[in-house]
């Protein structure tokens, strides 16, 4: 076993019996890497919608258990809690900012982050003793991933999260999770059924299939092309899109992928 | 909630509204009669109440046994809701069995067949009452338990959380709404249900004072206890208001 990976999993497979007694399979030998880094790293899994990303999400977190396979974190096989930022991040709307985000490092034994420079790194200064309820979804969000990080976990995940935001919320976590990946060295697996945003956020991006979900393809992004790849008419950009393109066409001829920004 | 608000709004004025009447055609234009008592008569006979009826003592056995009986409900069914979640325990089996029976035999009643079949006893009276409560609060917290946002389950389960204190520290916080709502509805059922309680099998409460003034066939007593329990319901829901703005303010 690679010491050096962050996470590892080997031929994932996860069956559901039906209430008829059929056997559905939702994800099928789902093997991929991500290697420790010393910087942070965003992985986007980027799939159609009924994929089984949120699945394949939660058994990463410890909460679901596959049917078949096995999950290495930091090169062991012992379980451990990942932080899940579900569809609709959810800030419990009976406390307010400041107990939101202590709410999970009340409930681990690990050294209290710095909360305040946390609070000014997400955009949350100044509103400690608010409450989430009709507050934005970017502000929700803000305040659920505030709560991962303060964890100090090395892996944190996003399901599809910003799916409902509009596009200048959109824009702003972008840069937001791209800020704390390369200042904090925070590590997140990231899915979605955008492509533009998987293209924008990634270093690198793993395709899978409609369900059963299985790994069409892996492509890692050089961070020097982070930069071109902003650029929507830049020729990389191009390159990618179309070759992320091809490799759903081949494995089937509609998918739900969001090609728009 | 605005069309409850509305709801209660109408009721108010309602009663508002035939109050005035009342004094208006009972004191001034119509004569005496045996339908409703003249309103001058029935502020007299509010000192009768106290001095005839014992009306302190009985008030406070019937608020005391109402509100102690609703508060104990309510934190057994927190301090227990990890248990009670668990549909297959003897408490839940027990409890949705007469669920499922009031289907057939509405619980109004099998409240009223409850209150024949136990015998005359404060103490009785404050398991009736405490009873009816933990039944009505757990069936509401199980099956609202249910319909839980599932993001706040995932969220909370990913940092870390254990089953015990997910039910504790999410699901109950989250029902609180629900439930809140249904404590106004409870505490309507507790007031009729202990005074049809009281006045079927006597010994003390406001129950007992109109059993009294029946039998007395004294038309302002029965009209004076009215309005005190009516009086009394509303400000119990006005402080149940209150406590639900103050403790379940994201509703």
């Amino acid at each position: 076993m690679n010491q050096n990976s962050l996470l590892k999993l080997e031929s994932i497979n996860k069956t559901y019996s039906s209430e008829a007694g059929l056997k559905i399979n939702v994800l099928k030998d789902i093997s991929f890497e991500i290697p420790a880094s010393d910087g942070g790293t965003i992985t986007s899994i980027l799939a159609p919608f009924g994929s089984g990303k949120s699945t394949l999400l939660k058994i990463i977190s410890g909460i679901s258990e596959q049917s078949s396979g096995k999950i290495y974190y930091n090169g062991s096989e012992k379980k451990e809690r990942i932080p899940l930022i579900p569809e609709n991040p959810s800030s419990f709307p009976w406390l307010n900012v400041k107990q939101n985000i202590e709410f999970g490092l009340n409930l681990s034994e690990k050294k209290k982050y710095n909360l305040p420079n946390l609070f000014s790194f997400v955009g949350l200064s100044g509103y400690e003793d608010h409450y989430p309820n009709n507050k934005s979804l970017g502000f929700r969000f803000r305040i659920s991933l505030a709560r991962a990080v303060a964890l100090n976990t090395s892996l944190i995940l996003i399901d599809d999260s910003f799916k409902q935001m509009n596009k200048e919320s959109r824009e702003e976590i972008y840069k937001l999770l791209n800020e704390i990946s390369s200042y904090q060295k925070q590590n997140f697996i990231l899915a979605t059924t955008n492509l533009i945003e998987a293209i924008q956020l990634s270093d690198k991006i793993i395709l899978m299939s409609k369900k059963p979900g299985r790994i069409i393809k892996e492509i890692e992004i050089d961070k020097k092309d982070k930069s071109q790849l902003n650029d929507h008419k830049s020729e990389k950009f191009t390159m990618l899109k179309n070759e992320i393109e091809d490799a759903f066409e081949t494995v089937e001829s509609l998918t739900t992928i969001n090609y728009s920004l | 909630m605005n069309i409850r608000k509305s709801h209660l709004t109408k009721i108010y004025y309602f009663l508002f509204t035939y109050l005035v009447l009342w004094i208006l055609l009972f004191e001034f234009v119509l004569p005496v009669n045996q339908v409703l008592p003249k309103p001058s008569i029935v502020i007299e006979s509010f000192g009768s109440l106290w001095t005839d009826y014992d009306l302190l003592i009985n008030f406070l056995s019937t608020i005391s046994v109402i509100y102690i009986s609703l508060t104990l409900a309510f934190f057994s069914v927190k301090i227990l809701s990890p248990y009670l979640i668990e549909k297959n325990n003897f408490i839940s089996l027990f409890i949705n069995s007469l669920e499922w029976f009031s289907e057939f035999l509405p619980g109004i009643i099998i409240g009223l067949l409850l209150i024949f079949w136990f015998p005359e006893s404060e103490f009785v009276e404050f398991i009736f009452a405490f009873t009816t409560a933990f039944t009505s609060i757990m069936i509401k917290f199980q099956n609202e338990s249910e319909n839980v946002d599932k993001e706040y389950i995932l969220s909370a389960q990913s940092l870390g959380l254990g089953e015990n204190k997910l039910t504790k520290l999410i699901i109950w916080k989250n029902v609180q709404p629900e439930l809140s709502e249904h404590i106004f509805n409870l505490h309507f059922y507790l007031w009729s249900m202990l005074i049809i309680f009281e006045f079927i099998k006597g010994g003390l409460g406001l129950g007992v004072i109109f059993r009294q003034a029946l039998d007395y066939k004294d038309l302002s007593a029965i009209f004076s206890v009215f309005l005190i329990t009516g009086l009394t319901v509303y400000l119990g829901t006005l402080v149940l208001k209150y406590i639900r703005n103050k403790f379940i303010f994201w509703s």
